[in-house]
């Protein structure tokens, strides 16, 4: 449920309205314009007793509305939520008692060692984890405190929610290969250095013109890239974006997620129209057919960067997804987060940072 | 044909990125974690485990170890016998849908199993669950062969890496000892010169004495210079005794293992005051034994006589001739972890010039006793095999306090 008030009593009261459980732990998705006054928040639920865990996103939605002020709400059943920091640097621990294989997670969407972090918790939770969640943080690409629980405000951290429900997830984007192989030869963690042995950028940039007859000239970086993103080869699999965001003072291209050194690459594109489909198939792939009756709630993780290529058109998408629910009788709300990065684990295989993509998780009794 | 070329230039892309991940690090671990990694995640299989012979790991038992394996945490069954791994050429490939080659482990269920030979050396494990698309098959791992054949290369180089870093370290360390031993012979050998220098020397001098008076006991004929020449002979003969009883005790503390007996302390103590009483200048000295703890303690007897007779000894030779309060303060701190002695007298005291070296062989801080200057040497010896301390404060004049703590087993 989204509300888009400040007044924390009056807030409260409406996370209230519809609590299940006793043990219920408020999931809260917080839009990054929102003027809600997060400590009050904090010292209110902690003196109510309120378990809360979530994240702060360029935007949200709820209630079949995209708020970039307001907060959404859902209470879920689980494991108590687990802060872990520092998850750029090399030491982290992952102090988790595996309540189930099922687990939402928020992540500072800008540090760096996020896909070590998902390695480790593949390593702890082995080959039957399903994992739904995104990057937090905010829209501009500074970093600052964007993850929650009851203990305070995080950055560079994760927030780790392990459901006692069940959960399916559904993972795609669109994206189309349009031109490549290229070979990352040189990168640094998220930059591309190098592509095919030459400087990242003009490699590029050429592959565009020449493909696209598209030009850079005239407009900001990331107004013609976030058309033509990266992406990693996978087998039995959807490539992994890598969404090109800007270039740093020395000319290298800065992405989204790590780009692993001789990662074999595609320049991507797509047509509004395949994008909003993959949403489609991403809800239909979260419904557990035969459950229908007992799923309580989806959530919608959806990358910003396609709010911000689709633009009008991105609420066809919200749509699509709509209709695939309605297509199996599912006819609860579903809410979501905008965010710099999704994750995905579907039960079998790594979990995955993805980009540019639409990451659906249904949660059923 | 844009799919078989897709799939093609996807298998292809997959491979470069396999091979560029072998030999990525000389280190066994890192190899293993690099490629088994990327081959999981690219090949988007659920789980890859590396299995090396333990005969690798100079473990004597005919089996695979699991070495390394993504997820980390499938680790029931580490072991697999060899007998049950068929014997195939590296790279060879073996698909079964049940598990063909050891027992399940732990979160591996149903589904599509695959083995790849890395010879002697071990096998490459693969599973892919039922809810995976992936299911094994010669044809989907063939592609493989070559590049698990570098891997297999590459494990060579780090086996080899591993195995003369572990030899080049033993030998450093071999150096290193043989370094340290050389010095101590060093040292040994300084101390061997010096102390055949002062052996002979104090050797020779009551010798030479001796010689002397025999002359003269030859030559005289007055019965009382023939006394007097006899005293003298007798006092220089007791000296050589005394100096070769010094020589025989450092010998004795240095080759003799330590006792652990049980010993009345404060006997002991009272002991040595007993033993100590006919010594030149033993008159009027108030003598004082305190102890708190017990009385037993476990140690070695000789070597605290030794220490004491020599502490106590000094207290009694130097004590100060001109005073008639002189005191020798004996007290005893007897702890379940250690015993230490507190030795105080109100004697002449020792010139702070002297107290650094009063512990090393043949050092004399005074001619006022001529005694071996080997005591204190013994003392230090003696107290350094019991693993204890010595420390020494004094003042012209004023008095000495010896402070000794003895660690007990």
């Amino acid at each position: 449920m989204l509300s888009e008030i400040h007044n924390i009593d009056a807030l409260v009261n409406n996370f209230l309205s519809n609590k299940k459980g006793e043990s219920s732990i408020l999931l809260l998705l917080l839009a990054e314009k929102s003027a809600i006054d997060f400590e009050a928040l904090k010292i209110q639920l902690n003196a109510m007793d309120i378990l809360f865990f979530g994240g702060i996103f360029p935007c949200v939605y709820g209630s079949s509305k995209v708020s970039e002020n307001g907060v959404v709400h859902q209470w879920v059943e689980g494991s108590r939520p687990t802060i872990i920091e520092n998850i750029s640097g090399q030491r982290f621990s992952l102090d988790i008692k595996q309540f189930s294989s099922n687990a939402i997670v928020f992540i500072d969407g800008l540090t760096s060692g996020i896909d070590r972090f998902l390695s480790k918790f593949y390593n702890s939770f082995g080959t039957d984890l399903k994992m739904v969640g995104g990057g937090a943080g905010s829209i501009s690409l500074e970093s600052m405190p964007c993850i929650f629980d009851n203990t305070g405000l995080y950055a560079d951290a994760a927030v780790v929610f392990l459901l006692k429900d069940g959960l399916e997830v559904g993972i795609r984007h669109g994206w189309k290969r349009a031109a490549g192989p290229f070979v990352a030869t040189k990168t640094d963690k998220n930059v591309i250095q190098e592509l095919n042995w030459r400087p990242a950028l003009e490699t590029y940039k050429e592959a565009i013109s020449i493909n696209y007859q598209t030009s850079f000239d005239g407009a900001s970086f990331f107004d013609t890239a976030k058309k033509f993103p990266f992406a990693m080869v996978k087998e039995g699999a959807e490539d992994i974006v890598r969404d090109p965001i800007t270039v740093d003072e020395a000319g290298h291209i800065v992405c989204v997620g790590t780009i692993p050194e001789n990662s074999v690459l595609n320049i991507m594109t797509a047509e509004k129209k395949q994008l909003v489909y993959a949403a489609y198939e991403a809800a239909s792939a979260s419904i557990m057919h035969n459950k229908v009756a007992q799923h309580q709630f989806s959530l919608i993780i959806d990358c910003i960067s396609r709010k911000l290529f689709l633009e009008d058109d991105f609420f066809e998408e919200l749509k699509m997804i709509d209709k695939a629910f309605e297509a199996f009788g599912i006819e609860e709300d579903f809410i979501g987060a905008m965010t710099l990065g999704e994750i995905g684990a579907v039960g079998s295989g790594f979990p995955q940072f993805f980009n540019k993509t639409v990451v659906v998780g249904g949660i059923y009794d | 044909m844009i799919d078989k070329e897709t799939n093609i230039i996807n298998e292809l892309a997959v491979l470069y990125e396999l091979s560029l991940s072998t030999g990525t690090s000389l280190d066994l671990g890192q190899n293993c974690a690099s490629f088994i990694d990327t081959l999981v995640n690219k090949k988007n299989i659920d789980y890859g485990a590396v299995y090396l012979n333990a005969s690798i790991f100079n473990v004597e038992a005919e089996e695979y170890l699991k070495f390394y394996s993504i997820p980390q945490n499938n680790l029931d069954a580490d072991s697999i016998p060899i007998s049950k791994v068929p014997s195939l050429n590296i790279g060879e490939i073996i698909c079964c849908n049940e598990i063909d080659c050891g027992e399940a482990e732990k979160g591996l269920g149903r589904g599509s199993y695959a083995a790849i030979s890395l010879g002697e050396t071990g096998f490459i494990k693969l599973y892919s669950s039922e809810t995976n698309d992936l299911k094994f098959n010669e044809t989907n791992l063939n592609p493989l062969t070559g590049v698990v054949r570098k891997f297999h290369t590459s494990l060579q180089g780090s086996l080899a890496h591993s195995l003369l870093e572990s030899e080049i370290s033993h030998r450093k360390d071999s150096e290193s000892k043989l370094r340290a031993r050389n010095e101590e012979l060093k040292k040994l050998n300084v101390q061997l010169d010096r102390f055949v220098y002062s052996a002979s020397h104090d050797l020779r001098a009551p010798l030479a004495s001796i010689l002397g008076l025999i002359n003269l006991i030859e030559r005289s004929d007055s019965k009382e210079d023939r006394s007097i020449s006899i005293e003298l002979l007798k006092s220089n003969i007791m000296k050589l005794d005394g100096f070769i009883h010094d020589i025989i005790e450092i010998t004795r503390s240095s080759r003799v293992e330590v006792k652990h007996e049980t010993i009345d302390v404060y006997e002991l103590v009272s002991g040595v005051f007993n033993n100590l009483k006919f010594l030149k200048g033993n008159k009027n000295i108030q003598e004082c034994i305190e102890l708190s703890g017990d009385r037993q303690l476990v140690s070695d007897k000789h070597r605290l006589e030794i220490v004491l007779n020599n502490i106590i000894g000094n207290a009694l030779k130097y004590s100060n001739p001109d005073s008639s309060e002189s005191y020798i303060q004996v007290v005893i701190d007897n702890q379940p972890n250690a015993v230490a002695f507190k030795i105080k007298d109100n004697g002449i005291g020792i010139d702070p010039f002297h107290v650094e070296k009063i512990f090393d062989m043949f050092y004399r801080a005074t001619d006022i006793n001529a005694g071996s200057g080997l005591g204190l040497y013994i003392t230090k010896e003696n107290i350094e095999r019991l693993k204890g301390t010595i420390t020494i404060r004094s003042e012209i004049g004023e008095g000495t306090e010896v402070n000794i703590k003895i660690p007990l087993s």
